[in-house]
């Protein structure tokens, strides 16, 4: 198998996932370097019952969330030692860095992000690939391995919660 | 909410930076240190299992050629 023209073929894919999760460059790059190090290693196990793209989806939102994960413990460690509150909060506005976002909507697309952030991993996940990936609910269904009205219902969901954390994130 | 997600779906995809490649790459090919250290650490230990056999049969060998130089008669019980 040619791994630079698999490479070149689904590259922006990955990254462009991988941004949506992370919403920051630096993160991405790292994560999108992760997800093909890994299909390097598992494309020769890779069976063709499912589309090679639903198979790379998978890999790259499992990679995704890990290292939102790993981010997440670091930043806790980090606060318990040194940082105060104020400086946590106004990291997350540093952090953010996603290039696909244009300017006049960077602030408004920051404050849902936070309040995505702090989703469950399958709510998160959900509203990352119907509303930003803009994926059928089919599509979705084979990534995340649920029924279509499994998809519906997580969607809703995920939807209330969001709608919550925003109203939240408004009052303050 | 509708305006939430409209939001959302203005974002735009991007195109993933070259150097990417080059890092996966040089990543997959890279060897870790502790698989270096750990070769040279058993290499280091075949070595000196080697020397200490090596040395305790010559001490084998020079104990029995001292008995063969020993007078004939020392060996018989009187």
């Amino acid at each position: 198998m040619d791994f630079k023209a698999f490479y070149f073929k689904y590259k922006d894919l990955v990254y462009n996932v991988a941004l949506n999760y992370s919403a920051n460059i630096e993160d991405a790059q790292e994560i999108t370097q992760d997800v093909f190090l890994t299909l390097l290693k598992k494309i020769d196990h890779f069976r063709s019952e499912s589309k090679m793209e639903t198979w790379i989806y998978k890999i790259t939102i499992n990679k995704s969330l890990d290292y939102l994960r790993f981010k997440k413990r670091k930043k806790r460690k980090f606060l318990f030692n040194n940082l105060s509150i104020e400086r946590a909060s106004n990291n997350d506005l540093i952090n953010f860095n996603h290039p696909g976002v244009q300017l006049e909507s960077k602030e408004k697309i920051n404050e849902i992000y936070k309040c995505i952030n702090k989703l469950p991993d399958s709510y998160k996940t959900v509203i990352i690939l119907l509303k930003i990936e803009n994926r059928t609910y089919k599509e979705v269904s084979s990534i995340m391995g649920l029924s279509v009205k499994a998809i519906e219902s997580l969607f809703n969901r995920a939807k209330n919660t969001l709608e919550i954390f925003l109203k939240k994130e408004n009052e303050y | 909410m509708k305006d939430t997600f409209e939001i959302l779906s203005s974002i735009n995809r991007v195109s993933a930076p070259d150097n990417i490649y080059e890092r996966i790459i040089t990543k997959n090919n890279y060897i870790s240190s502790s698989i270096i250290y750990s070769l040279v650490m058993t290499i280091f230990l075949l070595i000196s299992l080697n020397l200490f056999v090596y040395n305790q049969s010559n001490n084998n060998n020079f104990s029995a050629n001292s008995i063969i130089k020993l007078p004939i008669t020392a060996l018989y019980y009187e």
